[in-house]
């Protein structure tokens, strides 16, 4: 005896369309005939489908021995309404398949799939549903798939992803956090065995199937369905575990397909950076492809970040920092693109045409001030350091701008005044200096500096007595609690200074020179 | 993405010139080499009494200061990470060779362009070896892929030459070598 939910895995019934009745799909059958006069034990009617046949189902459906009709062959009938009531009446299946078979084969065919079944072989044709899902899947998607199995299966199934919440295809009503706690049930049900094919989850009354879709150690997520009382249980268990390969090998294509997405948009985005692009028509139609609008004005940061405690090394998780920062500028109703390139985050920030040079500047100040702030009260442990590149007319031109940001980085921890947000205008004269090459540098300050370090036993504590002096804008009494010297001691040490220098702090060229001559020192070394 | 960049093998170099001379006459120079050797002395003889050669052009930075000078936007950055310079573009005003830090720019004075190593793109693009790399007869430079976590291990500057690290350089240094391999001059 063979099964309707058994016959519709078989090919190449699967490709049938369920017409009605489909309630009835535990109902069993010994054979198929095409006869309504030799109807003596439980059987398929086969009929090829016209209007004849469709005006006599009622009648065929009625009959005792009659467990479902398989209609086959030419167009999809159209069946009245009135029609799809009696057979949902009489709860027995009847079926439409497109294809155009043989009644001698099929009485046949289906012979023979109950005899496998009796001999305890059906495994056998269950293992080759997978083809027909693979198809499935390629011609009508996900959905479509979900659609055919739920049909088969004559209940709601659930696609969730690994965290417990539904599929994005999935159009659910309700909350989306509903399945949240099957995760808790799950896990504590499962602790011990994690690779069973599916396991059995209770929640309050009922009893749930829930298929764990693994595929290479990698989880993407479940399959969840409730159990219902008068499920033939290891049937539907067999549909849905081959299904599975072909929805697992949809999403491993979508994933290679999401991965070649990114690795084409991180080349545009280099190109775009290292200005690798031919003209702003394709900047413009490029960008679009990712809804990025560079028509209009953009400015461009770059974060870094750092362990506060070099000793204490954990791995920074840069996913999660690109998605606080993402939700940070959207909070601020703006559009960015925020992705990471050498170990830093770059943020594009799509601004207002009407902004003026002066607001502008101010206005991604303020946004690197902010997202700064965000990211050390989240992460106390990292040190988070943001430079900013100036303005340009042409988005042609950011690779100017992720320069010049990358250069406030790296130059503007020699600024006397430390600040963690950096635009490269305020970086002073390091900015000239950055553009000079080392040993002139170094002929410089070894010449401006060459007295104190002649005097090699002094030069360190000269050193830093210049260092302070300058940090504390020339205030004697600021740089010697600095010192932590009395002010008079200071004063002795800059008149010292004066005399070995020969120089005069009182005269602006030689504060400037022994100003420059610091800088380079701290820059070289 | 890739970074191709210069392996140098220090203690491989005699300092013989072949590479700068081979690059010339690939790209045809009249004038002006590319490619420079430099001496520096050695780390655990600081008194100069024992010397290293390297070689040295364009370094291919990973935040290139001459790209982000040039007015005429006739610089960029390839996918593999050689920076080339767009001859059609340039107007040889000088703003990159005075920004990079290696000197590594100079102006062609029969061209009038500006002028650089371009790690032979071309014949890198038809799956050849850059000209320097073939032409050293003791295998001291290599092309390597500083992405490539294979070799994250090779110094990033070395003893005795000052390099500004500002633009990140995409020059690595091989400091260690087999004994047999070793070889130095010594005046002592
Ligand atoms: S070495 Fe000089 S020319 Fe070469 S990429 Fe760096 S800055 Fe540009
Ligand atoms: S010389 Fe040529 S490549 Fe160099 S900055 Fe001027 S235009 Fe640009």
């Amino acid at each position: 005896m063979l099964t309707f939910q058994e016959l519709i895995c078989a090919s190449p019934f699967y490709h049938a369309e369920i017409i009605g009745g489909w309630e009835g799909k535990e109902k069993s059958f010994l054979r198929a005939e095409d006869n309504p006069l030799n109807l003596g034990e439980p059987t398929l009617f086969i009929v090829r489908s016209d209007h004849q046949s469709i005006s006599r189902l009622d009648e065929l459906i009625s009959k005792q021995n009659v467990q479902g009709i398989l209609l086959y062959g030419g167009v999809k009938p159209y069946i009245p309404h009135t029609m799809i009531e009696i057979i949902e009446h009489f709860n027995k299946p009847v079926l439409f398949l497109k294809e155009e078979i043989n009644s001698t084969t099929t009485k046949k065919k289906i012979t023979d799939l109950s005899q496998l079944k009796s001999l305890g072989l059906y495994h056998y044709v269950f293992e080759h549903t997978t083809n027909y899902w693979l198809q499935l899947i390629d011609e009508k998607g996900l959905a479509g798939f979900l659609q055919r199995l739920s049909l088969l299966l004559n209940q709601e199934i659930f696609l969730l992803d690994e965290h417990f919440y539904p599929h994005s295809t999935q159009d659910i009503d309700g909350n989306r956090d509903q399945f949240k706690h099957f995760s808790l049930i799950y896990h504590e049900q499962n602790a011990s065995n994690k690779r069973e094919v599916f396991s059995m989850v209770q929640d309050g009354q009922y009893h749930y199937f829930l298929f764990p879709l693994l595929a290479d150690d990698h989880l993407y997520g479940y399959f969840l369905f409730q159990e219902q009382s008068s499920m033939m249980i290891d049937v539907c268990t067999e549909q849905v575990i081959h299904a599975i390969p072909a929805l697992l090998s949809f999403f491993k294509k979508e994933e290679a397909v999401l991965r070649a997405h990114q690795s084409y948009q991180e080349s545009f985005l280099y190109n775009l950076l290292y200005n690798n692009l031919d003209s702003e028509q394709v900047l413009i139609k490029q960008g679009k492809q990712w809804g990025w609008d560079f028509t209009k004005p953009t400015e461009l940061m770059v974060m870094r970040l750092n362990q506060k405690n070099e000793a204490a090394k954990f791995s920074i998780d840069m996913d999660s920092i690109i998605r606080k920062v993402r939700s940070l500028i959207s909070a601020r109703f703006l559009q960015a693109i925020t992705f990471p390139m050498q170990g830093d985050i770059i943020m594009i920030v799509f601004d207002s045409v009407h902004l003026l040079p002066k607001e502008r500047k101010e206005f991604t100040l303020s946004l690197g001030q902010q997202i700064h702030k965000k990211v050390e009260q989240d992460l106390p442990g990292l040190a988070c350091e943001i430079g900013i590149g100036r303005h340009y007319p042409s988005n042609m031109e950011l690779f100017r701008s992720f320069y010049e940001a990358k250069v406030a980085l790296e130059l503007g921890k020699y600024e006397i005044r430390h600040e963690a947000v950096r635009h490269f205008e305020n970086i002073g004269i390091v900015r000239l200096l950055s553009n000079i090459h080392h040993h002139v540098l170094q002929e410089y300050y070894e010449e401006v500096l060459k007295d104190i370090f002649l005097d090699q036993e002094n030069s360190a504590v000269n050193i830093e007595t210049l260092e302070a002096f300058y940090q504390n804008n020339a205030d004697i009494n600021q740089t010697a609690g600095q010192l932590y010297i009395h002010p008079n001691t200071l004063r002795k040490r800059l008149k010292k200074l004066e005399s070995i220098l020969d120089i005069d702090f009182n005269r602006l060229d030689d504060l400037l020179e022994i100003y420059v001559a610091l800088k380079i020192i701290k820059m070289i070394r | 993405m890739k970074q191709l960049g210069f392996l140098v093998h220090i203690e491989q170099c005699l300092g013989c010139r072949s590479c700068e001379f081979a690059c010339k006459n690939e790209h045809g120079q009249n004038d002006s080499f590319r490619r420079k050797i430099h001496t520096v002395s050695d780390a655990f003889m600081k008194n100069g009494q024992r010397f290293h050669h390297f070689s040295m052009s364009c370094n291919h930075c990973s935040t290139p200061a001459c790209l982000s000078n040039c007015p005429e936007m006739a610089i960029k950055k390839k996918a593999n990470g050689i920076v080339i310079i767009d001859h059609l573009k340039c107007t040889g005003c000088s703003r990159c060779v005075t920004a990079c830090p290696f000197d590594a720019i100079s102006i062609n004075m029969i061209s009038k362009r500006a002028d650089k190593c371009d790690m032979c793109y071309d014949r890198q693009m038809q799956g050849d070896s850059t000209i320097c790399v073939s032409s050293c007869p003791v295998n001291a430079i290599e092309i390597i892929d500083l992405n490539d976590p294979v070799n994250a291990h090779y110094d990033k500057a070395v003893y005795g030459f000052d390099m500004k690290k500002m633009t990140n350089p995409s020059i690595r240094f091989d400091t260690q070598t087999e004994p047999s391999k070793l070889r130095f001059w010594s005046n002592s």
